[in-house]
This record gives C-alpha cells, sequence and structure tokens, in this order.
C-alpha cells in the first residue's frame, strides 16, 4: 500500500500564509466546523455520520454474556474500530499503523472511561447474564478529521440504540423480541464529544475540525472532549509545537460553545428520527 | 522535523507480551514521547541518523508518563544530545475541598475561568473549591481526577497534556497554571542533577591538575566560571 505523499511545498506555503490571515483553503473561518449531517438507518443503532467529506458509519448491537468475576454488576461496552483501505488508500487492511492506534484510543477515553454509558445498568443476573454493547465503527472516507466525526457517530448510534427489554422472575431470563415487548434505551450519563484542533508553526495559529491537508501540514493537534455541562472528559496533547496555557485555556473555551451547538443538533435530529420512526405506541 | 534525520520510536519489549489493552497503552506511551521530543530535539544536527530511545519501566506508583518523560530528558542530556530546553513533566490531581486545618491554597496566578466560591469556614476566605496535588502515587491517580502535563520550563510552554478522567473547566485551568508552576521546581531538581554529574565527568586527576594549573575544578575560583553554563 503506497504512503500517504507529502504535500507540496506551494500547497503547505499557500496554506500557512492563509491561515496567518485568518482564512482557510476551503471557505471556512478558523473555529468553524464543517456541516455535521446525521442520517439514521432502518435498524436501531445505525448511524451515519458526515463531517463535510469525512464519513463514518457506526452500528451498535447488543448481546448476552457472562461478566467478569471480579465485576459481576457490571456490563461491556466493546469499540471496534478497524480502518480498512476503503477510507483512504493510505490506510492498510489488517495492520494498524500508529495513528489508528492512537484515534482507538481517544475513542475508547471519550466513550468507556468517561462512563458515558453506565454499565450497572447493563446487568441482567448479577454474576451471570449481563449486556454486552458492541460499538462497531466504520471509516468510510477520509477528508481529515475522522475522530470528531466518529466520536459524533458513536454517541448518537449510543442514543438511538434500544435493546430488547428483557424479564427476570428469579432465575428465569426471558428476552423479549421487539414485536412483543417495546425495546430499552440505554442509560446514557452524558454526551461526549471530541473537537479536534490543529496547530502550525511557531505561533500557535490553531484551527478547529482540521480538513485532510491541516492535518498534513499541522505541526501539532489538541483533540478536547467535552460533554454540554462544561466537562473535560479528555484532553489530548500528546506532544507536537509547545503551546502557552493562555492559548489552551482559549481553545478550550471555543471547544465549550461548540460542543453545545453539537450537542444541540444530535438532539435534534435524535427528535426528528423519532417522530419518523414509531418505536412504540401509547 | 527533518527529512533526514527521525526520532525512532520506543516500542516497549512489553508490547510484545501483554494484552492487546497494554499493547495499545504502550503504543500510546511511545507515540506520546516521540511527539513532545521531536519539537524539542536539534535534530538538523543529525542528518540521516535515528535517534532511538529506549524505555525500560521498571516499577510504577503512579505517574508514569510523567516519570518517562523526565526520565527521557536527562537520558537524552546523558547522550548529550543538544535540547532547546528541558521538558519538565508534573502529574497534578483536583482534590474537591480544602482541608478545614489548613490555610487555603493561594496559587501564583489568576485563572481565566471563573470559578465557584466555596468559602473555607474556618478562616472565612473564599477559595476555589479545590485543592491540587502535585506528583501522584498509584491511589491517588486512581481515586482523583487527574492530569499529567509536560512544560518547557524557559518559555513556560505546555508541550504535552494528558486528561483521562472527567473534570470541570474551572478546575481543569488550576491544575494547568499549577503544572507550569510545578514544573520550575522538576526544573530545578533535574538541573541539580546535571550539574553533579557533568562535575562528576569533569573532576580532573591530581597529576593532570598539577600540568595545568587553571583548568575546571583545580583552583576554587576558576571552577566558579567554569562550571556555570
Amino acid at each position: 500500500m503506497p504512503r500517504e505523499v507529502d504535500p507540496s511545498i506551494n500547497e503547505s506555503e499557500f496554506l500557512h500564509k492563509a491561515l496567518q490571515q485568518g482564512l482557510r483553503t476551503d471557505g471556512r473561518s478558523v473555529y468553524d466546523m464543517r456541516d455535521v449531517k446525521l442520517t439514521f438507518g432502518d435498524e436501531l443503532g445505525w448511524v451515519e455520520c458526515r463531517l463535510g467529506e469525512t464519513r463514518v458509519v457506526v452500528q451498535v448491537s447488543g448481546e448476552i454474556v457472562k461478566p467478569l468475576a471480579d465485576r459481576p454488576y457490571e456490563g461491556f461496552l466493546v469499540i471496534s474500530t478497524e480502518i480498512s483501505p476503503m477510507a483512504s488508500s493510505a490506510y492498510e487492511a489488517g495492520r494498524a499503523s500508529d495513528e489508528e492506534v492512537l484515534m482507538a484510543r481517544l475513542l475508547e477515553k471519550a466513550l468507556r472511561r468517561s462512563e458515558a454509558v453506565d454499565r450497572e445498568a447493563l446487568c441482567i443476573v448479577a454474576g451471570q447474564k449481563v449486556w454486552s454493547i458492541r460499538v462497531d465503527v466504520h471509516f468510510l472516507d477520509d477528508e481529515g478529521n475522522m475522530l470528531d466525526c466518529a466520536s459524533i457517530a458513536a454517541i448518537t448510534a449510543l442514543r438511538h440504540f434500544r435493546r430488547p427489554d428483557v424479564t427476570v422472575i428469579g432465575e428465569d431470563v426471558t428476552i423479549h423480541s421487539m414485536a412483543e415487548h417495546v425495546p430499552v434505551p440505554l442509560a446514557i450519563h452524558h454526551t461526549p464529544i471530541c473537537l479536534t484542533f490543529a496547530f502550525f508553526g511557531d505561533d500557535s495559529l490553531a484551527v478547529l475540525d482540521p480538513s485532510h491537508l491541516e492535518s498534513l501540514l499541522a505541526s501539532g493537534t489538541l483533540t478536547l472532549t467535552l460533554n454540554s455541562q462544561q466537562e473535560i472528559c479528555v484532553l489530548s496533547k500528546a506532544g507536537g509545537v509547545p503551546l502557552p496555557a493562555d492559548d489552551i485555556m482559549k481553545v478550550i473555551q471555543i471547544g465549550v460553545q461548540r460542543v453545545k451547538e453539537v450537542d444541540a443538533l444530535i438532539k435534534s435530529s435524535l427528535e426528528m428520527e423519532a417522530k419518523k420512526t414509531v418505536v412504540e405506541v401509547r | 522535523m527533518g527529512r533526514g534525520s527521525q526520532l525512532g520510536g520506543a516500542k516497549a519489549v512489553a508490547a510484545r507480551y501483554g494484552s492487546l489493552l497494554v499493547v495499545k497503552r504502550t503504543i500510546e506511551l511511545a507515540a506520546s514521547l516521540k511527539a513532545t521530543f521531536e519539537p524539542v530535539l536539534l535534530l538538523h544536527l543529525y542528518p540521516r541518523s535515528s535517534i532511538d530511545i529506549y524505555l525500560q519501566i521498571l516499577e510504577v506508583d503512579g505517574s508514569l508518563l510523567q516519570a518517562a518523560i523526565n526520565a527521557t530528558t536527562l537520558a537524552l542530556i546523558s547522550a548529550g544530545l543538544p535540547l532547546t530546553d528541558y521538558v519538565c513533566s508534573l502529574s497534578l490531581a483536583s482534590y474537591p475541598s480544602i482541608s478545614p486545618s489548613a490555610a487555603p491554597q493561594i496559587p501564583p496566578f489568576t485563572l481565566s475561568t471563573p470559578s465557584v466560591p466555596h468559602s473555607n469556614k474556618e478562616s472565612g476566605t473564599i477559595g476555589s473549591g479545590s485543592t491540587t496535588l502535585l506528583d501522584l502515587c498509584q491511589q491517588e491517580e486512581q481515586s482523583l481526577p487527574n492530569v499529567t502535563v509536560a512544560v518547557l520550563p524557559r518559555s513556560g510552554k505546555v508541550t504535552l497534556v494528558n486528561l483521562e478522567t472527567r473534570v470541570g473547566v474551572g478546575r481543569f485551568e488550576e491544575m494547568l497554571r499549577w503544572g507550569v508552576e510545578g514544573s520550575k521546581v522538576v526544573q530545578g531538581a533535574m538541573e541539580e542533577a546535571v550539574h553533579t554529574w557533568a562535575q562528576s565527568l569533569a573532576a580532573p586527576s591530581k597529576g593532570l591538575a598539577n600540568l595545568f594549573p587553571g583548568i575546571a575544578g583545580s583552583k576554587p575560583e576558576g571552577e566558579d566560571e567554569e562550571m556555570d553554563d
């Protein structure tokens, strides 16, 4: 598989000069995100998110498994992110490059470590049966910033998903099909959303939601995972160009604003979808 | 980051023997180190060369990333590789209350985020509602929201921030600012260690001192001039 071609000097200089004037090559302003478009599939828990030209599809599914011996009350949240060459010819099937591992780790931290999904609510019979929720992330198109796109798709899919209802009488467990009982949504505490900022040169020029070219030419990135309650779930600035602490705080304030907008968009998309598909009739 | 020289990753041998999560964490640690030191090392002085950093974790009592970064800084200095600045790393946690017997923490900075005021009933002064702990041990790391920062003390710029636990924006800012302040202490300790080590290298034998009077270390007055950077 060919390694990605480095951008030409022309492209690099053009980008830097434009940024110094506060312009971006696709016409956005520095702290603008691309348009987020959410599409829901026929199945509950299938969501496609488009962030400009970047496309990610997330499918949430659940199955019943035995819990760990030392945590008999907790269910599982498994996140699978494998980048296939469908996203871009720069990715190899099977072998995960360092970048992919880092992206997978950030997504895991954003969804699992931040405890967005209540795992104790996934317990059916303590010590014997718990739900294992599986989040499959498929990267369809890489036009920069797949992480943010994936995080929006994943949390929307988790909020869209409903698991079959289960009745437990003593040791007897009955799983009701979607036709018998209304499926139950997951217990989600908060909505973590990842925002990635890219930095250029030494003068701390920052842009939000870098495009493909911008991420290739960036001298550092900062990924911020926030929820709408002004809490930072994950902040990852793993090296790259050193920044003054003031710049980091400025970036966080911008992130707080943007997350409110994205959260409102997710909410309205889910509401519109709920009106279209009938899940329960009262 | 010159084309001709590269900073080889520190892929620990443990990556082959650990579970999937351990492997991912190791790769993450290695990638963080690489990205932290690439802008600080003067790589253009070593074209067509590879600088490899091998990290061996002997014991962990919390703050692994902090220890790894500090150790790598000192190792690079000891190897004689030029750096633009020390990379000082510190782990911090936010403890959500003020100890009633202690005086409230008065930080040497002002916060840009308005924090929720919380009065310390004993002294009656208003604090920020949380105490910041520095350099965490395993237990503190596991029970409190914590962050690891790496700072270049000369410029006060932050090169690495790693937060994995949920924390409010105000408390995070407090931890970050304390991190920048605390890195000066780490730098002091590093400088002392480097000076002691460098002096031991430059300590001349008695014979040499007799042959060349005035060489570093042989005369007390000359020593001060020679050893200062």
